[in-house]
């Protein structure tokens, strides 16, 4: 069986022109460069409550304005969901406000039941445990044809399964994680679909200044293992998005909020947010004094 | 099913790799699903010494086993949105969230002649435009099809055949009464065994459930045969994911003025006062029935065919009351305290909820003019 590999020249690359999935805030997407990368895999971290699950509630939504509404083609997105808080209404609502949103700026429509169609687009399969997400990977190249041209993959999220490992050590949670993420690496490349996938955040604790601070969980490993890695978390009464990593954007840190119609940019003069009122401000280093 | 052993008669019977195969594999610590989910193709051709292509293809039968089911979003939403039942009054299918919910018992309660009959013929008529097929269980004789032909619309024979979805029965006594439930229960059992779940019906209707007791059952007894007839119902609503809704009737009851400090001025207008003792008019059949239902509505009377449906007990809201309008073709909500306020964007109202006690509601009935 021989495997033909044709190499590329960085000229190809640089032409190859893969798209990029805007987060409808203006901010991020200028952080970022356009917004999430087509073809690589993307991690996003934060603490709980920080709005992970509602970005990728609108990643769905925004991939599917650009791949579906606006031309012919329909971008259809699969949400693996390990956690259980994806909420369908507030799909819709993202939905229904990005219609409306397209419909003020251009005027015309495409599509008179375009969020039926959205919410149609978007496959949600549920999986308890490592062994149904290794099933349901599994199953996804058999569901990844042509005609479905998907262009999204989420998973929210990995560190959940693989915590509740029962009886796992940190070898058999090594190679769980390397299992899960190289499969999903192959068919992002292969199908040139963006792959987000969605972290939790521990508490480590660095010995000799004995100092507590956040990280992102699942190990160094996973850390090498994604191209960008976005945090998400409050500063001081605002939401912040900051980029831990990632080969060609500088590490810089946005403001954004969300709203009912889902995430928008915050507006610089106003020194309150007055969308969410969470009055507990989490940084990220805290030094603790152990005695 | 991930934590089923690999030598377990279930991985055994299905044969879909080499038994010896599973054997080795428990011997190298891989017990089930779970553990081998770390191993690549790779690993495992090179650990059991296999072809790479035999060790994807093993890895692909053994998952194949763990078949997740896709749906889609939309799909989603309208499985939970047909988890209600909307009523033809708005402000009480937003205060309810949708409707009144599949799967609970409610009771509505209310003096003769305030409107219940007419609620339950209105929401049969609902379920029968929505399609689906539902079961009117009659005690007190009231049921009539024109009523509910009328409720559904105009008079076309389209409309007609919509009749042939409510299944009705009539029961005299307690005893009749358990018998059809269980009659129904059985039938329901069946079908869901066949999986005809586009036959079952959602909505099942007892129209009263007071009049039976009341008319053949001693003080008593009474109480058991609430609990049993609790039981069955709340194990049909749960099991089969209907809407069972309950019509009761009224008594009087004497409120002490020792005990109770509230002063209801609104419903004062009804009770006898003498001295030391206050009539009004309440819920009948106890407050252990009080207990056992999940939501309970009350049709209190306020003029001609102006009515007030209260909510006395909800899981999903507090105590509202929602004016509305018995008229031909239906029940309509009647809009009052519309504020003309320009500036606010979103129209909502906000009705300030009553602190309502599910046992102490006080009714209106109505009143004959002499």
């Amino acid at each position: 069986m021989a495997v033909v590999r044709r190499s590329r020249t960085a000229m190809d690359i640089l032409k190859s022109n893969t798209g990029c999935i805007s987060t409808y805030s203006k901010n991020i997407d200028d952080m970022l460069n356009g917004g999430i990368r087509m073809g690589v895999l993307t991690e996003l971290c934060g603490n709980p409550g920080s709005g992970k699950s509602n970005l990728c509630t609108q990643l769905c939504v925004s991939v599917q304005m650009k791949y579906g509404v606006t031309t012919n083609e329909t971008g259809t997105v699969i949400y693996i969901d390990t956690e259980g808080s994806f909420v369908p209404i507030r799909l819709q609502n993202m939905a229904m406000a990005a219609e409306n949103h397209y419909k003020n700026e251009n005027g015309n429509l495409t599509n008179t039941s375009s969020v039926e169609e959205i919410l149609k687009n978007v496959i949600y399969f549920r999986c308890i445990n490592v062994a149904e997400l290794i099933a349901c990977l599994i199953q996804l190249k058999q569901i990844m044809i042509p005609e479905r041209n998907v262009k999204l993959i989420i998973l929210d999220s990995l560190a959940h399964p693989i915590r509740s490992i029962i009886n796992s050590d940190h070898l058999t949670r090594h190679k769980h994680i390397v299992r899960i993420v190289s499969m999903l690496q192959k068919i992002a490349a292969d199908y040139k679909c963006a792959a987000v996938i969605v972290n939790h955040m521990i508490a480590k604790v660095e010995s000799p200044k004995n100092e507590a601070y956040c990280a992102p969980a699942l190990g160094d490993t996973f850390g090498h293992m994604s191209q960008l890695r976005l945090q998400l978390s409050w500063k001081m009464n605002k939401r912040e998005a900051r980029v831990l990593k990632s080969p060609h954007i500088a590490e810089l840190s946005t403001y954004f909020q969300i709203t009912d119609d889902g995430i928008r940019d915050i507006d610089e003069t106003e020194l309150m947010d007055q969308s969410s009122c969470n009055s507990v401000s989490q940084e990220n280093m805290h030094p603790i004094a152990i005695t | 099913m991930s934590f089923i052993s690999f030598t377990s008669s279930h991985f055994t019977s299905l044969n879909l790799i080499d038994n010896h195969l599973l054997e080795r594999f428990e011997r190298a610590g891989i017990k089930n699903l779970i553990d081998l989910s770390a191993y690549t193709p790779l690993e495992l051709s090179f650990k059991f010494r296999l072809p790479i292509f035999d060790a994807e293809q093993i890895l692909e039968k053994l998952f194949s086993t763990l078949t997740i089911q896709s749906k889609n979003v939309y799909d989603m939403l309208i499985q939970t949105s047909s988890s209600y039942i909307p009523t033809k009054l708005p402000t009480l299918n937003r205060y309810l969230n949708g409707g009144l919910r599949r799967g609970l018992l409610i009771e509505l309660c209310g003096s003769w002649g305030s409107g219940k009959t007419q609620f339950c013929l209105h929401l049969t008529a609902q379920c029968c435009l929505l399609g689906l097929h539902s079961i009117y269980i009659d005690t007190e004789h009231t049921f009539s099809s024109i009523r509910l032909l009328n409720m559904m619309g105009n008079f076309n024979s389209e409309q007609e055949h919509l009749l042939e979805l409510v299944r009705t029965e009539t029961a005299f006594d307690s005893d009749s009464l358990m018998n059809i439930l269980i009659q129904i229960e059985n039938e329901l059992e069946d079908e869901f065994k066949n999986n005809k779940l586009d036959q079952c019906p959602i909505l099942l209707i007892i129209d009263s459930i007071a009049a039976p007791l009341r008319m053949s059952t001693m003080g008593y007894t009474r109480d058991n045969i609430l609990l049993l007839f609790t039981d069955r119902a709340k194990r049909l609503a749960t099991r089969y994911n209907l809407l069972v809704l309950v019509t009761n009737q009224v008594t009087t009851k004497r409120r002490s003025n020792v005990l109770t400090e509230k002063t209801d001025e609104h419903e004062r207008s009804n009770t006898n006062k003498t001295i030391g003792n206050d009539f009004y008019m309440s819920v009948a059949l106890g407050k252990a029935w009080s207990y056992s239902v999940n939501v309970r509505l009350a049709i209190s009377y306020q003029g001609d065919t102006r009515r007030q449906l209260i909510v006395g007990k909800s899981i999903e809201s507090p105590g509202y009351s929602i004016s509305f309008r018995i008229l031909t073709n239906g029940l309509e909500e009647i809009e009052e305290n519309i504020s003309i306020n320009t500036q606010r964007k979103s129209s909502k109202k906000y009705i300030v909820p009553k602190l309502i006690q599910a046992d102490e509601m006080h009714l209106i009935g109505k009143q004959l003019r002499p």
